[in-house]
Protein backbone atom coordinates (compact mmCIF):
# COMPACT_ATOMS: atom_id res chain seq x y z
CA UNK A 1 0.00 0.00 0.00
CA UNK A 2 1.38 3.09 -1.52
CA UNK A 3 -0.32 6.12 -0.55
CA UNK A 4 1.55 9.05 -2.31
CA UNK A 5 3.30 11.35 0.82
CA UNK A 6 1.80 15.15 0.71
CA UNK A 7 3.24 17.65 2.22
CA UNK A 8 2.24 19.15 5.40
CA UNK A 9 2.53 22.45 3.80
CA UNK A 10 0.77 21.49 1.11
CA UNK A 11 -2.46 20.29 2.62
CA UNK A 12 -5.53 22.61 3.55
CA UNK A 13 -5.17 23.97 6.42
CA UNK A 14 -7.47 22.24 9.11
CA UNK A 15 -10.34 23.80 10.05
CA UNK A 16 -9.56 22.35 13.57
CA UNK A 17 -11.92 20.96 16.22
CA UNK A 18 -13.62 23.82 17.68
CA UNK A 19 -14.95 23.02 21.03
CA UNK A 20 -13.61 21.83 24.31
CA UNK A 21 -16.06 20.48 27.51
CA UNK A 22 -16.93 23.45 29.47
CA UNK A 23 -16.01 22.17 32.59
CA UNK A 24 -12.56 21.51 31.55
CA UNK A 25 -12.08 25.01 30.69
CA UNK A 26 -13.62 26.00 33.55
CA UNK A 27 -11.60 23.93 35.99
CA UNK A 28 -8.69 24.88 34.23
CA UNK A 29 -9.39 28.76 34.02
CA UNK A 30 -10.05 28.43 37.97
CA UNK A 31 -6.83 26.78 38.56
CA UNK A 32 -5.34 29.98 36.34
CA UNK A 33 -6.86 32.36 38.51
CA UNK A 34 -5.66 30.71 41.86
CA UNK A 35 -2.29 30.56 40.51
CA UNK A 36 -2.77 34.50 39.64
CA UNK A 37 -4.08 35.07 43.18
CA UNK A 38 -0.84 33.08 44.65
CA UNK A 39 1.42 35.18 42.77
CA UNK A 40 0.15 38.89 43.90
CA UNK A 41 0.31 41.30 46.93
CA UNK A 42 -3.23 43.91 46.32
CA UNK A 43 -6.59 42.80 44.48
CA UNK A 44 -6.31 45.06 41.58
CA UNK A 45 -3.10 43.69 40.29
CA UNK A 46 -5.11 40.44 39.60
CA UNK A 47 -7.00 41.58 37.03
CA UNK A 48 -3.39 42.69 35.18
CA UNK A 49 -1.65 39.24 36.12
CA UNK A 50 -4.55 37.87 34.03
CA UNK A 51 -4.60 40.28 31.02
CA UNK A 52 -0.91 39.35 30.86
CA UNK A 53 -2.11 35.86 30.06
CA UNK A 54 -4.18 36.61 27.54
CA UNK A 55 -1.96 39.06 25.92
CA UNK A 56 0.46 36.25 24.93
CA UNK A 57 -2.23 34.18 23.21
CA UNK A 58 -3.24 37.44 21.04
CA UNK A 59 -0.72 37.57 18.23
CA UNK A 60 -1.11 33.30 18.05
CA UNK A 61 -4.44 33.77 17.41
CA UNK A 62 -4.55 36.42 14.85
CA UNK A 63 -1.65 34.94 12.57
CA UNK A 64 -4.06 31.52 13.16
CA UNK A 65 -7.65 33.09 12.16
CA UNK A 66 -5.71 35.09 9.27
CA UNK A 67 -4.97 31.98 7.58
CA UNK A 68 -7.75 30.04 8.53
CA UNK A 69 -10.60 32.93 7.92
CA UNK A 70 -8.99 35.52 5.99
CA UNK A 71 -7.01 34.03 3.10
CA UNK A 72 -3.51 35.45 5.21
CA UNK A 73 -5.30 39.00 4.78
CA UNK A 74 -5.03 41.36 7.57
CA UNK A 75 -7.10 44.31 8.05
CA UNK A 76 -5.98 47.82 7.72
CA UNK A 77 -9.58 49.37 8.39
CA UNK A 78 -10.27 50.48 12.24
CA UNK A 79 -13.99 48.87 11.90
CA UNK A 80 -12.69 46.22 10.03
CA UNK A 81 -10.39 44.79 12.88
CA UNK A 82 -13.75 46.10 15.70
CA UNK A 83 -16.16 43.48 13.88
CA UNK A 84 -13.52 41.34 13.21
CA UNK A 85 -13.33 40.78 16.57
CA UNK A 86 -16.75 40.56 17.25
CA UNK A 87 -17.69 38.01 14.99
CA UNK A 88 -14.20 35.66 13.99
CA UNK A 89 -11.99 36.25 16.79
CA UNK A 90 -15.65 35.63 19.31
CA UNK A 91 -16.68 32.79 17.01
CA UNK A 92 -13.18 30.91 17.68
CA UNK A 93 -13.06 31.77 21.49
CA UNK A 94 -16.80 31.06 22.47
CA UNK A 95 -18.51 29.55 19.38
CA UNK A 96 -21.25 32.82 18.85
CA UNK A 97 -21.09 36.56 17.88
CA UNK A 98 -20.58 39.17 20.82
CA UNK A 99 -24.26 40.74 22.05
CA UNK A 100 -23.13 44.06 20.67
CA UNK A 101 -20.29 46.65 19.15
CA UNK A 102 -21.01 50.24 20.16
CA UNK A 103 -19.11 53.40 19.71
CA UNK A 104 -18.46 55.05 22.92
CA UNK A 105 -20.78 58.26 22.67
CA UNK A 106 -18.47 59.76 25.36
CA UNK A 107 -15.17 59.49 24.17
CA UNK A 108 -13.98 59.13 20.02
CA UNK A 109 -11.49 57.28 21.16
CA UNK A 110 -13.38 54.01 22.69
CA UNK A 111 -15.43 51.34 21.41
CA UNK A 112 -17.66 48.79 23.38
CA UNK A 113 -18.11 45.31 22.78
CA UNK A 114 -20.86 43.28 25.32
CA UNK A 115 -21.60 40.12 26.34
CA UNK A 116 -24.45 39.17 28.39
CA UNK A 117 -23.44 35.94 29.31
CA UNK A 118 -19.37 35.46 29.36
CA UNK A 119 -18.27 32.14 29.32
CA UNK A 120 -15.60 32.33 31.44
CA UNK A 121 -17.67 33.72 33.74
CA UNK A 122 -20.15 31.34 34.19
CA UNK A 123 -19.55 29.35 37.10
CA UNK A 124 -17.66 32.38 38.86
CA UNK A 125 -19.15 34.32 41.84
CA UNK A 126 -17.07 37.29 42.83
CA UNK A 127 -16.31 37.87 47.07
CA UNK A 128 -17.97 40.94 48.35
CA UNK A 129 -14.46 42.53 48.47
CA UNK A 130 -13.40 42.19 44.89
CA UNK A 131 -16.78 43.55 43.80
CA UNK A 132 -15.68 45.36 40.87
CA UNK A 133 -13.30 42.89 39.73
CA UNK A 134 -14.26 40.68 36.19
CA UNK A 135 -12.10 37.65 35.10
CA UNK A 136 -12.88 38.13 31.68
CA UNK A 137 -9.74 40.85 31.57
CA UNK A 138 -8.39 37.63 30.92
CA UNK A 139 -10.23 37.89 27.70
CA UNK A 140 -9.65 41.49 27.76
CA UNK A 141 -5.96 40.23 27.53
CA UNK A 142 -6.49 38.57 24.29
CA UNK A 143 -8.23 41.07 22.25
CA UNK A 144 -5.18 43.74 23.83
CA UNK A 145 -2.88 41.22 22.03
CA UNK A 146 -4.87 40.64 18.78
CA UNK A 147 -4.99 44.68 18.45
CA UNK A 148 -1.45 45.61 19.35
CA UNK A 149 -0.02 42.58 16.74
CA UNK A 150 -2.35 44.29 14.30
CA UNK A 151 -0.95 47.57 14.81
CA UNK A 152 -3.84 49.14 16.66
CA UNK A 153 -2.33 49.42 19.65
CA UNK A 154 -4.35 50.25 22.19
CA UNK A 155 -5.85 49.98 25.79
CA UNK A 156 -8.69 46.83 26.61
CA UNK A 157 -10.02 46.33 30.35
CA UNK A 158 -13.16 44.17 31.38
CA UNK A 159 -16.04 45.75 33.68
CA UNK A 160 -18.91 45.04 35.31
CA UNK A 161 -22.32 46.68 33.69
CA UNK A 162 -25.61 46.65 35.72
CA UNK A 163 -28.64 45.84 33.02
CA UNK A 164 -31.95 46.76 34.72
CA UNK A 165 -33.82 43.91 35.24
CA UNK A 166 -31.10 41.15 35.66
CA UNK A 167 -29.64 39.86 38.35
CA UNK A 168 -26.19 39.72 37.71
CA UNK A 169 -23.95 42.19 35.30
CA UNK A 170 -23.39 41.97 31.81
CA UNK A 171 -19.61 42.04 30.87
CA UNK A 172 -18.28 44.46 28.96
CA UNK A 173 -14.85 45.18 27.18
CA UNK A 174 -13.59 48.14 26.56
CA UNK A 175 -11.17 49.05 23.87
CA UNK A 176 -9.10 52.94 24.15
CA UNK A 177 -7.21 53.27 21.00
CA UNK A 178 -3.94 55.09 21.33
CA UNK A 179 -4.18 58.38 19.68
CA UNK A 180 -2.15 57.64 16.56
CA UNK A 181 -4.28 54.95 15.51
CA UNK A 182 -7.81 57.42 15.49
CA UNK A 183 -6.14 60.12 13.85
CA UNK A 184 -4.50 57.79 10.72
CA UNK A 185 -8.18 56.58 10.65
CA UNK A 186 -9.65 60.04 10.11
CA UNK B 1 -37.51 -8.70 56.72
CA UNK B 2 -37.11 -8.54 60.30
CA UNK B 3 -34.00 -8.23 61.93
CA UNK B 4 -34.08 -7.43 65.68
CA UNK B 5 -36.68 -6.12 68.35
CA UNK B 6 -35.61 -4.24 71.49
CA UNK B 7 -37.60 -3.22 74.30
CA UNK B 8 -36.11 -0.15 76.55
CA UNK B 9 -37.73 0.68 79.40
CA UNK B 10 -37.86 4.53 80.83
CA UNK B 11 -34.24 3.88 82.10
CA UNK B 12 -32.62 2.96 79.32
CA UNK B 13 -32.38 -0.26 80.16
CA UNK B 14 -33.10 -2.87 77.59
CA UNK B 15 -35.42 -5.18 79.02
CA UNK B 16 -36.44 -7.33 76.25
CA UNK B 17 -33.94 -8.21 72.92
CA UNK B 18 -34.77 -10.69 70.10
CA UNK B 19 -32.81 -11.53 67.00
CA UNK B 20 -34.47 -13.60 64.07
CA UNK B 21 -32.32 -12.77 60.46
CA UNK B 22 -29.48 -10.90 61.91
CA UNK B 23 -26.30 -11.34 59.65
CA UNK B 24 -23.78 -9.63 61.94
CA UNK B 25 -22.61 -10.71 65.13
CA UNK B 26 -22.53 -8.10 67.97
CA UNK B 27 -19.05 -8.04 69.52
CA UNK B 28 -21.09 -6.63 72.59
CA UNK B 29 -24.73 -6.74 73.07
CA UNK B 30 -24.93 -4.83 76.14
CA UNK B 31 -22.88 -1.82 74.29
CA UNK B 32 -24.90 -1.99 70.98
CA UNK B 33 -27.85 -1.41 73.36
CA UNK B 34 -26.62 1.16 74.77
CA UNK B 35 -25.25 2.87 71.65
CA UNK B 36 -28.95 2.26 70.08
CA UNK B 37 -30.41 4.02 73.06
CA UNK B 38 -27.76 7.08 72.94
CA UNK B 39 -28.66 7.50 69.82
CA UNK B 40 -32.60 7.88 70.15
CA UNK B 41 -31.97 10.14 72.94
CA UNK B 42 -30.08 12.66 70.27
CA UNK B 43 -31.80 11.51 67.45
CA UNK B 44 -35.34 12.64 69.26
CA UNK B 45 -33.59 16.02 70.61
CA UNK B 46 -32.26 16.64 66.70
CA UNK B 47 -36.00 16.14 65.67
CA UNK B 48 -37.83 18.40 67.78
CA UNK B 49 -35.17 21.35 66.79
CA UNK B 50 -35.14 20.87 63.23
CA UNK B 51 -38.94 20.64 62.78
CA UNK B 52 -40.30 23.25 61.32
CA UNK B 53 -43.54 23.32 63.10
CA UNK B 54 -43.78 22.34 66.65
CA UNK B 55 -44.04 18.23 67.11
CA UNK B 56 -44.91 15.54 69.63
CA UNK B 57 -41.76 14.83 71.31
CA UNK B 58 -42.36 10.96 72.11
CA UNK B 59 -45.07 10.20 68.76
CA UNK B 60 -43.49 12.68 66.23
CA UNK B 61 -40.79 10.28 65.32
CA UNK B 62 -41.43 7.40 63.10
CA UNK B 63 -38.75 5.97 61.39
CA UNK B 64 -35.38 6.23 59.43
CA UNK B 65 -33.55 4.51 57.21
CA UNK B 66 -30.05 3.32 55.71
CA UNK B 67 -29.20 1.54 52.69
CA UNK B 68 -29.80 -1.86 54.68
CA UNK B 69 -31.95 -1.36 57.27
CA UNK B 70 -35.02 0.58 58.43
CA UNK B 71 -35.71 1.34 62.46
CA UNK B 72 -39.10 1.25 63.43
CA UNK B 73 -40.06 3.42 66.69
CA UNK B 74 -43.53 3.39 68.58
CA UNK B 75 -42.72 5.40 72.04
CA UNK B 76 -45.75 5.08 74.78
CA UNK B 77 -46.87 7.35 77.13
CA UNK B 78 -45.25 5.71 80.07
CA UNK B 79 -41.89 6.11 78.17
CA UNK B 80 -41.33 2.55 77.19
CA UNK B 81 -39.54 2.11 73.95
CA UNK B 82 -40.61 -0.38 71.38
CA UNK B 83 -37.85 -0.33 68.35
CA UNK B 84 -37.68 -3.21 64.99
CA UNK B 85 -35.09 -2.94 62.77
CA UNK B 86 -36.19 -4.37 59.61
CA UNK B 87 -35.10 -4.37 55.49
CA UNK B 88 -35.20 -0.93 54.39
CA UNK B 89 -38.50 -1.99 51.91
CA UNK B 90 -40.85 -2.89 54.92
CA UNK B 91 -43.79 -0.46 55.38
CA UNK B 92 -44.65 1.56 58.20
CA UNK B 93 -44.36 -1.39 61.06
CA UNK B 94 -45.63 0.98 64.31
CA UNK B 95 -48.85 -0.13 64.51
CA UNK B 96 -47.74 -3.96 65.33
CA UNK B 97 -45.41 -2.53 67.66
CA UNK B 98 -48.58 -0.58 69.27
CA UNK B 99 -50.35 -4.23 69.17
CA UNK B 100 -47.39 -5.81 70.55
CA UNK B 101 -47.73 -2.86 73.79
CA UNK B 102 -51.38 -3.18 74.08
CA UNK B 103 -52.35 -6.93 73.56
CA UNK B 104 -49.00 -8.43 74.49
CA UNK B 105 -47.14 -5.77 76.59
CA UNK B 106 -50.05 -5.08 78.95
CA UNK B 107 -51.33 -8.60 79.12
CA UNK B 108 -48.39 -10.09 79.68
CA UNK B 109 -45.85 -8.30 81.49
CA UNK B 110 -47.43 -5.14 83.37
CA UNK B 111 -50.24 -7.93 84.74
CA UNK B 112 -48.12 -10.57 85.69
CA UNK B 113 -47.56 -10.11 89.12
CA UNK B 114 -44.20 -11.94 89.13
CA UNK B 115 -42.88 -9.34 87.01
CA UNK B 116 -40.86 -7.14 88.55
CA UNK B 117 -40.67 -3.43 87.23
CA UNK B 118 -37.18 -2.72 85.75
CA UNK B 119 -36.06 -5.85 85.27
CA UNK B 120 -35.88 -7.93 82.23
CA UNK B 121 -38.80 -9.87 81.01
CA UNK B 122 -38.13 -13.54 80.57
CA UNK B 123 -41.85 -15.36 80.48
CA UNK B 124 -43.03 -17.75 77.86
CA UNK B 125 -46.29 -16.52 78.25
CA UNK B 126 -44.95 -12.94 76.39
CA UNK B 127 -42.14 -14.45 74.04
CA UNK B 128 -43.93 -17.33 72.62
CA UNK B 129 -47.06 -14.70 71.30
CA UNK B 130 -44.51 -12.34 70.14
CA UNK B 131 -42.77 -15.37 67.46
CA UNK B 132 -45.60 -15.57 65.58
CA UNK B 133 -46.97 -11.74 65.17
CA UNK B 134 -43.73 -11.64 62.80
CA UNK B 135 -43.77 -15.28 61.29
CA UNK B 136 -46.34 -13.79 59.50
CA UNK B 137 -44.26 -10.91 58.38
CA UNK B 138 -41.13 -12.52 57.20
CA UNK C 1 -43.15 22.60 50.74
CA UNK C 2 -39.26 22.56 51.30
CA UNK C 3 -38.33 24.20 54.43
CA UNK C 4 -34.64 24.13 54.83
CA UNK C 5 -31.25 22.91 53.51
CA UNK C 6 -27.92 21.81 55.01
CA UNK C 7 -24.43 20.84 54.05
CA UNK C 8 -21.90 19.10 55.73
CA UNK C 9 -18.33 18.92 54.88
CA UNK C 10 -16.76 15.71 55.71
CA UNK C 11 -15.80 16.63 59.09
CA UNK C 12 -19.29 17.44 59.75
CA UNK C 13 -18.64 21.38 59.76
CA UNK C 14 -21.78 23.12 58.47
CA UNK C 15 -20.38 24.92 55.05
CA UNK C 16 -23.94 25.85 54.07
CA UNK C 17 -27.95 26.13 55.05
CA UNK C 18 -30.99 28.13 54.09
CA UNK C 19 -34.31 28.23 55.13
CA UNK C 20 -37.04 28.25 52.37
CA UNK C 21 -40.12 28.71 54.70
CA UNK C 22 -42.12 30.55 57.08
CA UNK C 23 -39.89 28.64 60.00
CA UNK C 24 -38.57 29.84 62.93
CA UNK C 25 -34.90 31.05 62.46
CA UNK C 26 -32.33 30.04 65.30
CA UNK C 27 -29.10 31.83 65.65
CA UNK C 28 -26.17 31.08 63.75
CA UNK C 29 -24.60 28.68 66.37
CA UNK C 30 -28.16 25.89 66.61
CA UNK C 31 -27.49 25.30 63.02
CA UNK C 32 -23.80 24.24 63.35
CA UNK C 33 -24.86 22.33 66.09
CA UNK C 34 -27.56 20.55 64.54
CA UNK C 35 -25.25 20.18 61.66
CA UNK C 36 -23.03 18.15 63.42
CA UNK C 37 -25.64 16.16 65.86
CA UNK C 38 -26.55 14.89 62.30
CA UNK C 39 -23.59 14.19 61.25
CA UNK C 40 -22.46 11.98 64.14
CA UNK C 41 -25.91 10.29 63.74
CA UNK C 42 -25.63 9.52 60.61
CA UNK C 43 -22.19 7.46 61.37
CA UNK C 44 -24.00 6.03 64.49
CA UNK C 45 -26.81 4.49 62.26
CA UNK C 46 -24.38 3.34 59.61
CA UNK C 47 -22.39 1.39 62.92
CA UNK C 48 -25.70 -0.52 64.44
CA UNK C 49 -26.56 -2.01 61.17
CA UNK C 50 -27.76 -6.06 61.89
CA UNK C 51 -26.25 -6.35 57.99
CA UNK C 52 -22.62 -7.56 57.65
CA UNK C 53 -21.06 -6.00 55.55
CA UNK C 54 -21.28 -1.53 54.84
CA UNK C 55 -24.36 0.32 55.55
CA UNK C 56 -24.84 4.16 53.98
CA UNK C 57 -25.80 6.74 57.38
CA UNK C 58 -29.49 7.90 57.10
CA UNK C 59 -31.22 8.32 54.31
CA UNK C 60 -34.77 9.67 55.17
CA UNK C 61 -36.13 10.27 58.71
CA UNK C 62 -39.85 10.17 58.90
CA UNK C 63 -41.78 12.62 61.29
CA UNK C 64 -45.50 13.73 61.74
CA UNK C 65 -44.40 17.11 60.58
CA UNK C 66 -41.27 16.72 58.52
CA UNK C 67 -39.50 14.52 56.28
CA UNK C 68 -35.66 14.47 56.34
CA UNK C 69 -33.80 13.22 53.10
CA UNK C 70 -30.09 12.89 52.79
CA UNK C 71 -27.82 12.42 50.30
CA UNK C 72 -23.83 11.91 50.81
CA UNK C 73 -21.67 12.11 48.41
CA UNK C 74 -18.30 9.68 47.49
CA UNK C 75 -16.25 12.35 48.64
CA UNK C 76 -18.19 12.85 52.01
CA UNK C 77 -20.20 15.86 51.80
CA UNK C 78 -23.97 15.51 53.47
CA UNK C 79 -26.61 17.26 51.88
CA UNK C 80 -29.70 17.29 53.79
CA UNK C 81 -32.97 18.56 52.85
CA UNK C 82 -36.31 19.25 55.42
CA UNK C 83 -39.60 18.69 53.84
CA UNK C 84 -43.29 18.21 54.23
CA UNK C 85 -43.91 14.67 54.92
CA UNK C 86 -45.48 13.79 52.12
CA UNK C 87 -42.77 15.89 49.34
CA UNK C 88 -42.21 13.39 46.37
CA UNK C 89 -39.14 13.41 44.69
CA UNK C 90 -37.17 14.09 46.80
CA UNK C 91 -33.71 12.45 46.09
CA UNK C 92 -33.91 13.80 42.65
CA UNK C 93 -33.72 17.44 44.35
CA UNK C 94 -30.86 16.40 46.11
CA UNK C 95 -28.71 15.22 42.79
CA UNK C 96 -30.07 18.37 41.46
CA UNK C 97 -28.73 20.93 44.43
CA UNK C 98 -25.47 18.35 43.88
CA UNK C 99 -25.03 18.83 40.43
CA UNK C 100 -25.55 23.10 41.68
CA UNK C 101 -22.64 22.75 43.37
CA UNK C 102 -20.23 20.85 41.65
CA UNK C 103 -21.16 23.87 38.69
CA UNK C 104 -20.91 26.89 40.69
CA UNK C 105 -18.91 26.11 43.82
CA UNK C 106 -16.73 23.82 42.88
CA UNK C 107 -15.54 25.77 39.47
CA UNK C 108 -15.42 29.07 41.01
CA UNK C 109 -12.15 29.87 41.71
CA UNK C 110 -12.79 32.23 44.79
CA UNK C 111 -14.40 29.36 46.68
CA UNK C 112 -11.78 27.47 49.14
CA UNK C 113 -12.81 23.64 49.40
CA UNK C 114 -14.00 22.48 52.24
CA UNK C 115 -14.96 26.32 53.51
CA UNK C 116 -18.57 27.97 54.16
CA UNK C 117 -19.82 28.35 50.75
CA UNK C 118 -20.62 32.25 49.67
CA UNK C 119 -21.50 32.11 45.79
CA UNK C 120 -24.21 34.76 44.59
CA UNK C 121 -24.52 32.22 41.75
CA UNK C 122 -25.08 29.11 43.61
CA UNK C 123 -28.13 31.12 45.99
CA UNK C 124 -29.77 31.88 42.71
CA UNK C 125 -29.70 29.11 41.01
CA UNK C 126 -30.59 27.16 44.24
CA UNK C 127 -33.81 29.31 44.43
CA UNK C 128 -34.41 29.04 40.86
CA UNK C 129 -34.71 25.20 41.53
CA UNK C 130 -36.44 24.58 44.43
CA UNK C 131 -38.91 27.07 43.12
CA UNK C 132 -39.18 24.99 40.72
CA UNK C 133 -40.15 22.33 42.21
CA UNK C 134 -42.35 23.41 45.13
CA UNK C 135 -45.05 25.12 42.28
Amino acid sequence: MNRPQTNIVDRPVSKGKAEVNISSFAFLFSEMIQYCQDRIKAGHELEKKLSDMGYSIGPRLLELLCVREKNSKRETKLLGILSFIHTTVWKSLFGKTADSLEKSTEAEDEYMISDNNMVVNKFISLPKHLGSLNCAAFVAGIIEGILCSAEFPARVTAHNVTVEGKKFPKTVILIKFNPEVIERNI
Amino acid sequence: MIYNIYIFNKDGLCVYYEEWNKRKQSVNLAEDQKLLFGMLYSLKAFISTSSPKPIDPKTGFHCFKTSTYKLHYYETLSCIKFIILTDPNTPDLREDLKKIYSSIFVEYVVKNPIYQLKSTIKFYAFVNPIKPNFKQKT
Amino acid sequence: MIYSLYILNKAGTLIYQNDYGPTEKLSHNSYIRLGSTFHSLHAIASNLSPVSGSSSGIELIETDTFKLQCFQTHTGIKFYIIADPNHPGLEEILHGIYELYTDYVLKNPFYEIEMQIRCDLFDYKLSRLLKLTTD
